[in-house]
This record gives C-alpha cells, sequence and structure tokens, in this order.
C-alpha cells in the first residue's frame, strides 16, 4: 500500500505539467529555497505554490535542491545581500521607509542572508523560467521514457493490474 | 504562450487553482488553533529561556495568559533562581501585567503602554534546584545579573589599591629571605640602575679614550719634531695644533673622572626609593599611610563601582545618544550566519518603549513579600526620537531582613549629543555581614556583623564620573584570625572600642585619570595601630632591604673601580706626558 500511496501522492504532485506549468514550478521552487524560512514572503511564496496552477513535484524537488546549493553557498549570497542593502546610496531611503513600514520588516529584508537570497531569487527568476521550459520542452519526453522504465514504476503497473 | 506540443491538457484551464486557496483557510484555522494552544507556551518557553540566561540561573514562569488582541499580557509566579543558593530563588514576582499598543507591533517595534509588577518576594523556597547543571546550559550561561562587572575599565586604580598593609603582616615576625628575591627585581632598584648608568657610561666611553690614547705622537715623531721645529715652520703650527688638541682631550677625560667619581657616592641616595620600590614589588607592608582605608575598601567599593558601570555601559548600549543629524543613520549587527542591517530613522519612534512601569508590593499580611513601591518611566531604544529621560523611582523597606528606608533614584538622560546619568541611592539602615578588610594567608580581618546607613550620589557625564558616598557603621564586630598570635593580639588591641565610624570616599575625574580618595575611622585606626605596634619590625625590614640591596652594588662598583682606575694610571698620565714632551718642545723656541 505505502507504494501505491508513494507514485499517487506523486501523480497528484505531478498532475499540473504543461512545459510552462514545470517550468513555474522549478522557478517557484528555487524561490522558496533561496529564501530562508520564517520569513514573511516565504510563506507568501508557499501560499502561492498552492494557489496557482504549477507543478508541485518539480516545485519540490527544485525547492529541495535549492535549499541545498543556497546552504553551500550561503557565504556569498550573505555578501551579496550585505553589498545590496550597504552599497547604493540611491536605494537606502527606501530600506529606510521599508525598514519602518508595517509589515514589511516581516519580511527580514534587512537580514544580509534574506536579502541576498530573495534579490538573487527575483534576479533569476525570469531567465530560470524561460531556461527550464526550454528544458522541459526538450528533454520531457526523454524523462518521462526514463520513468516508466523504473523499477518503482513497473511495479506499481504491475501492482494495479493485479490488484484490479 | 508558454505551452507548447502535447501540454495542452490545462492550457483552458485558468492559472488560479481555487482548491488550492483552501490553504490560505487552513492557515488561518491554524493561526487560530496555535495562538489558542500553542502561542502562550511558546512564549512561556521562550521567555523562560531568555531570562535565564539573563539571570544566570533558572527562571520560571507560572503561567502565561495572552490576549493579542487587547494587547494584554499577563505572567503569573515568576521565580527568578540563585546560582549559588540553588534552592534559593533570589526573587519572585507574583503578577506582572502588561498593556501594549498594537499597532506597532506590526512594524516589528514593542510600546509597553503600561506594566504592572506585583508581589515581590525575597530570598524564597523553590521546589527545584535553580542552577544550571549539565555543562551545555553552564556554558552557555552569563553571570548573574547583581554579579556582571565592566571589569578592568578601573585597572589604574586598582593597581594602586593593591598595598594593603596587612598583606604579609606576620611575617614581620617571621622574617623574610630578600636575597635571592632582589636578584631578581634588581633592574627595578633606581641605586642599582644609577651604578649600572654608570657602568654603561664608562664602557661607551672607554674604547674612545683609548683611541685618542693611540693617535697620541710616539717618543719618535715627538723626538723628529724637536729636530724639524727650528728650521720647518709647518712643524710648528703642527706643533701648536697637537698641544692643543691634548689639551682638550686632557680636559675632557679629567672632567670625565671627576663626574663618574662624584656620581658614584650617589647611589646611596636612592635607597630610601628603592626600599619602597621592593615593598611594592615583593608584596611587603608598606606604613607610610596616615588613612589606609582606601587600601582596606577600595578594591570592594571598585568592585561595586564596576557592577554600576556595566549597567551604565548597558543602557548607553541599549539606549544609545544620537550623534549624527542625517535623516537616517544605519548600524550592522552581527549574528551566527547573517548580518542585520538597522535603518534608523529620525522622526520614526523607537523600536522599544517602556512608557510606565509600576512596582507595587507588601500588601500581605505576613510579611513575606518586600515592601517595594517604584515607578519606571520611559526605557526606551532610541532617545532622541522619544525626547525624555528615562527615570526609576523605587523606594523599599524590607524590616524582617533588617532592611530599611531604601531610596533610589534614577536619571538617565541620553537624549542629548553627550549621555547623562545621575544616581542617588539612600538606605535607612541594612546589615552588614562578613564585610572582608583583609583576606590573606596572613591576616583574614573582616568586619562580621554591623548595622550600617548608605548614602550615595553618582553623575555620570559622558566620559566623566562624580560619585560620593558616605556609609556610617555602628554596633561593628569584627572577626581576626591570624596563625601569627602577635599579629592577632595587635589587631585586636587596635580595633578595641572601635564600635562606629563613618567611611566617606569618592571617585571624581575622567574615566582615564580618575582620582580615588576616602576617609574612615577604621582606616585611620589601622594607620596608626599598625606605625606604633610594629614600629620596630617595620624598621628592621626597612634596614634588612637597605642591606641587601647594598649588596648588590659591590660587582658593579669593582667594574666600575676598575675601568676608572685603568683610565687614571695609565690614560691620563699618557696625555699629560706627552703634553709636557710637546710644551717642552714649545719652549725651547722661545
Amino acid at each position: 500500500m505505502t507504494l501505491v500511496w508513494t507514485i499517487q501522492f506523486l501523480q497528484f504532485l505531478g498532475k499540473d505539467k504543461t512545459d510552462f506549468q514545470i517550468a513555474l514550478g522549478i522557478t517557484t521552487g528555487m524561490m522558496l529555497g533561496l529564501v530562508p524560512v520564517t520569513t514573511l514572503h516565504w510563506f507568501l511564496l508557499l501560499i502561492f505554490v498552492f494557489a496557482l496552477r504549477m507543478n508541485l513535484l518539480a516545485t519540490m524537488v527544485s525547492a529541495l535542491f535549492f535549499a541545498a546549493l543556497s546552504f553551500l553557498l550561503s557565504t556569498p549570497i550573505e555578501s551579496f545581500g550585505f553589498w545590496t542593502l550597504t552599497s547604493h546610496s540611491a536605494l537606502i531611503p527606501i530600506f529606510v521607509r521599508a525598514y519602518h513600514a508595517p509589515i514589511i520588516p516581516f519580511t527580514a529584508f534587512h537580514h544580509t542572508d534574506v536579502m541576498g537570497g530573495t534579490f538573487l531569487g527575483v534576479l533569476l527568476f525570469f531567465p530560470m523560467l524561460v531556461i527550464s521550459q526550454r528544458l522541459t520542452h526538450r528533454y520531457r519526453d526523454s524523462l518521462h521514457a526514463y520513468w516508466l522504465s523504473t523499477r518503482i514504476q513497473r511495479a506499481y503497473v504491475h501492482y494495479r493490474r493485479f490488484s484490479n | 504562450m508558454f505551452t507548447t506540443g502535447d501540454s495542452q491538457i490545462n492550457s483552458k484551464k485558468l492559472i488560479l487553482r481555487p482548491k488550492g486557496l483552501l490553504i490560505l483557510g487552513l492557515a488561518g484555522i491554524s493561526v487560530y488553533l496555535y495562538s489558542r494552544f500553542v502561542f502562550d507556551a511558546q512564549v512561556k518557553m521562550f521567555l523562560e529561556s531568555e531570562l535565564s540566561q539573563l539571570n544566570g540561573a533558572k527562571v520560571n514562569i507560572g503561567s502565561i495568559d495572552s490576549e493579542l488582541l487587547k494587547g494584554k499580557f499577563t505572567l503569573s509566579n515568576i521565580e527568578f533562581g540563585n546560582p549559588i543558593t540553588p534552592m534559593r530563588n533570589t526573587f519572585q514576582i507574583s503578577k506582572v501585567t502588561t498593556q501594549f499598543a498594537l499597532a506597532p507591533l506590526f512594524r516589528r517595534k514593542l510600546h509597553i503602554k503600561d506594566m504592572q509588577v506585583e508581589g515581590v518576594k525575597y530570598w524564597t523556597q523553590r521546589q527545584e534546584p535553580g542552577n544550571f547543571t549539565d555543562d551545555v546550559s553552564a556554558a552557555m550561561v552569563r553571570a548573574a545579573l547583581l554579579d556582571r562587572a565592566s571589569t578592568g575599565i578601573y585597572s589604574g586604580i586598582r593597581n594602586e589599591l593593591l598595598d594593603n598593609p596587612l598583606r604579609h603582616l606576620g611575617q614581620l615576625g617571621s622574617g623574610f629571605t630578600l636575597s635571592s628575591k632582589l636578584g631578581i627585581i634588581s633592574d627595578k632598584l633606581q641605586s642599582v640602575r644609577h651604578l649600572r648608568g654608570i657602568l654603561g657610561t664608562l664602557r661607551d666611553k672607554e674604547p674612545e679614550w683609548d683611541r685618542q690614547k693611540a693617535e697620541l705622537p710616539t717618543p719618535a715623531v715627538i723626538s723628529g719634531m724637536k729636530q724639524r721645529f727650528r728650521t720647518d715652520k709647518a712643524t710648528q703650527e703642527e706643533l701648536e695644533l697637537k698641544i692643543e688638541s691634548i689639551k682638550n682631550g686632557l680636559d675632557g677625560l679629567t672632567k670625565d673622572i671627576s663626574e663618574i667619581s662624584n656620581q658614584l657616592s650617589g647611589a646611596d641616595q636612592h635607597l630610601n626609593n628603592d626600599i619602597a620600590v621592593v615593598r611594592n614589588e615583593l608584596g611587603l607592608p608598606n606604613t607610610n599611610h596616615r588613612d589606609i582605608t582606601n587600601l582596606v575598601f577600595g578594591p570592594a567599593w571598585l568592585g561595586f563601582l564596576e557592577k554600576l558601570s556595566y549597567w551604565l555601559e548597558f543602557s548607553r548600549s541599549r539606549s544609545p545618544v544620537a550623534t549624527k543629524t542625517n535623516t537616517y543613520s544605519i548600524a550592522v549587527y552581527k549574528h551566527d550566519r547573517y548580518r542585520a542591517i538597522r535603518f534608523g530613522k529620525i522622526g520614526a519612534s523607537p523600536a522599544f518603549i517602556l512608557e510606565q512601569a509600576t512596582i507595587k508590593s507588601g500588601a500581605d499580611k505576613n510579611g513575606s513579600e518586600v515592601k517595594i513601591d517604584g515607578i519606571i518611566r520611559g526605557i526606551n531604544t532610541n532617545p532622541r526620537l522619544y525626547g525624555k529621560p528615562s527615570i526609576v523611582e523605587i523606594s523599599a523597606d524590607y524590616p524582617e531582613k533588617g532592611f530599611r528606608h531604601l531610596e533610589l533614584k534614577t536619571v538617565i538622560d541620553h537624549t542629548g549629543e553627550v549621555p547623562k546619568e545621575n544616581i542617588n541611592l539612600s538606605i535607612g539602615a541594612f546589615k552588614l555581614l562578613d564585610w572582608p578588610i583583609s583576606r590573606t594567608p596572613d591576616v583574614q580581618l573582616e568586619i562580621d556583623k554591623a548595622r550600617a546607613g548608605l548614602n550615595l550620589n553618582g553623575d555620570f557625564t559622558g566620559n566623566e564620573i562624580n560619585l560620593k558616598w558616605d556609609i556610617s557603621l555602628s554596633e561593628a564586630e569584627y572577626g581576626i584570625h591570624s596563625r601569627f598570635r602577635q599579629v592577632e593580639q595587635a589587631l585586636e588591641q587596635m580595633l578595641t572600642g572601635l564600635y562606629s565610624f563613618d567611611v566617606q570616599g569618592n571617585i571624581t575625574g575622567p574615566l582615564d585619570s580618575l582620582s580615588f580618595e576616602s576617609s574612615s575611622g577604621l582606616g585611620r585606626r589601622l594607620a596608626e595601630g599598625l606605625k606604633s605596634e610594629f614600629k620596630h619590625e617595620y624598621e628592621a625590614l626597612n634596614e634588612a632591604i637597605a642591606n641587601e640591596t647594598k649588596n648588590l652594588f659591590p660587582p658593579i662598583k669593582e667594574e666600575i673601580s676598575v675601568r676608572l682606575r685603568k683610565l687614571q694610571e695609565e690614560t691620563l698620565p699618557a696625555f699629560q706626558q706627552t703634553l709636557k714632551q710637546l710644551q717642552a718642545i714649545q719652549a725651547m723656541a722661545s
């Protein structure tokens, strides 16, 4: 039964599977991975994940991958955040206003790791969307064929055949 | 526009997933359930952990009742454990009610409008030990609140207070072994340095005199000059120059020999200073004081001042003065994995304000509560924005512990460019127990118990300190213990009849050059007593130091006299003889 539930869960996660939905899933997952948890906009992103039609499996895998990557690159991301927050005199009045505005401080944007991860995510959002959509379009058939050939999928098909 | 190929499946569906919006509803329900059942427990855990770190021992909170929408927060039965006596609470507070403004919370700011502290008890029994027993927690815990101090900032004064004459008092009778110790500190003795200086000068000048001596005309040269002198005009000029040069050399040499000989006798003049140096370096008693209050009470007072300074620095760092007139200021605070940039803004409100807190205690009839009536106003993180100084006014009484009429008024004014703090503390009466005067292996002297009253006034303006205090003691009983019977008897005799006395003191000046003065009946009595009771021992000690110091002279003096003798017996006659021969040639001409 566990296998069936796992496969069904994976199928549920993989329901929305146009190229764009998969690409959007990957890109949003990247944002979720790069932005530190326990910030307001991370939770907003999570709500978007469920509220918009995107491929949840892609989102999940992408989020895990980018979370690991951001952990490995935490030092440069932190420095990038520090540079963003302090090196542009034109931006500082905006940050000052944001710092004293209601709600916005809960994003912890003034923390260098949050600003680094968020800004990097924003910068990469559209390029990642376009690239991942193109890659999805190009490799989805071969990936799907590969998935069908895996033991887990064949075992599931076999089980379904005899269980019906 | 992004959909292609077989991925047309969902192209006509909306980008929104209506069922997914249920997550919002779920989130709302979760928030409600969290705030209803989990929030209070989490806040309790958080506060207990943070307050324990602050307190240096466990802090337990009986219960928490939060009504966030009403901006009300109530803590009940808060126990502040004691790190030294684990089964006792330093304080126990029955109830703390807090009323805070809701809107600033959305700006991550906490504005407490009113706080009421009720039912303060002191030294209550605990159910469980309050100290941290596991190493990890113990390592993370800082010193207890009342034990924190800015150590090191008064090191200049503290070094002056090391010369407590009660140190090594017992050894006065039994004698000191000085010779080996003097050898180690000989570099610090002025008399020895004086002699070494002379020796150094001699060693430096000797090569120069040897060179000049070697350059004196040899007998063959003189004989040649004698023959050429009558006929050769150049030789006459050369002779005059040589005579002049040798005369100058001879004058210099005579002067050096005379100066060195005079300086040799000067070493003894430094002996008195050296006696003080030796005593200080070896921790030997010094009795040149008229009043030893500074030395006796000073370290404890500095300890108190260091504790006061910790809280002063704390208030200055948490409630800093504004030094810039920009519309904003940026500060960087370092954390473990990131840096937090704070964008301070002129015109915004401080991140934390405690508008008013009242402390009311002592209402119970069994007397277990400390009678406290206090008010705290205007604690905030940005005084310039807040525009008003912070004020703490507390009056307290606790007759059960012999503690009466405490009045404390503190004004912390950081609204200007220079931070100013003023503290006025008076205690009508309190019990003074086990107050140390001297705790050394030889002598342990303390005030076992006494009744005391205190008046303290302190002004701190920027780097300037002006702190004055006056303690009056009565019914004083002393604890005197020494392994030397003579010392014990002498101290008992000195302190007989001294039941009451006053201690006055002040510390004034800028932080880098503070002056510390204090006087007391006890300090004067001890100074006089030490002089009279140990007069002969001190004189013998001084003599011993002087003699031992003089014993360091002979090797240096020996080398000086050898070198000096060489100058007097070899170099000087050579100059004189040569000069004589040259002058004889010159005389022949005339």
